[in-house]
């Protein structure tokens, strides 16, 4: 029983990704895309338009992950019931703040 | 005289095996700690085409506007999202040629991604989001 233990915890540990807990919940839209893991930079976008960036809340989010990004790919983990006007106007923000590559995190329908 | 020399400490004492109990307590704590932390399930990415990092715009317009209610209109002309691919084809000189997907006031992510996830299976590669 120990072994199959040791086993488990060994899987857990190399499966586990130590990342920051998101902001709150987003349920990113379904798509068929090619897979990418999501980075350490990921910004969230709320089905009612709030961002969130690690523990910083608001408008200064897309600050904070452009600034973190730099030449970085940066995520963005929309949620499937947000405006994508919402969407547009982040990317666009972004790419003002100096971002190179913004990925639109989906999940396998 | 003899007994100076080897201190007599009696029959060696039996080896005590040690015991596992707290270290499965360990083991059990440590794997319920990364099952709970653990993230599961498979995401993807679309990759974006940022405006202003391209290298400019050539062809015929080519602007998908995804509008509410899933509806979508190619150069301002009501399309099916199954035709969609189809009608930009002509419209496409080469597979790098930029396609401008402009989502409207009301439109979901949802909608705006299915009309990604098409263009990207189509073969497409650069599609920008604007405003």
């Amino acid at each position: 029983m120990i072994n199959v233990v040791f086993l488990l915890l060994i899987f857990f540990l190399m499966a586990a990704q130590i990342a920051p807990p998101e902001p709150f919940t987003v349920e990113p839209p379904e798509a068929r895309a090619e897979p990418g893991d999501s980075g350490p930079i990921v910004l969230h976008l709320s089905a009612d338009g709030a961002l969130g960036f690690r523990d910083v809340l608001g408008e200064t989010a897309v600050a904070a992950a452009a600034l973190a990004a730099d030449q970085a790919p940066l995520h963005l983990r929309a949620d499937r019931a947000a405006e994508a006007v919402e969407v547009a106007r982040v990317v666009a923000r972004l790419t003002a703040a100096g971002v190179r590559d913004v990925r639109l995190i989906t999940v396998a329908e | 005289m003899n007994n100076m020399n080897s201190m007599e400490l009696g029959p060696p004492a039996p080896r005590r095996r040690p015991s596992l109990t707290p270290m499965i307590d360990v083991v059990f704590l440590l794997l319920v700690f990364f099952m709970l932390a653990a993230k599961f399930g498979q995401e993807d990415a679309i990759g974006l085409q940022l405006t202003g990092s391209g290298e400019g715009y050539s062809g015929p317009p080519r602007l998908v506007t995804v509008a509410v209610e899933g509806d979508l209109r190619l150069n301002g002309v009501s399309i099916e999202l199954g035709t969609l691919a189809k009608a930009l084809e002509p419209m496409m000189g080469s597979p790098e040629d930029l396609v401008v997907v402009r989502p409207q006031s009301g439109a979901e992510v949802q909608a705006m991604v299915d009309v990604l996830s098409t263009l990207t299976a189509a073969g497409i590669a650069r599609i920008a989001i604007v405003e």
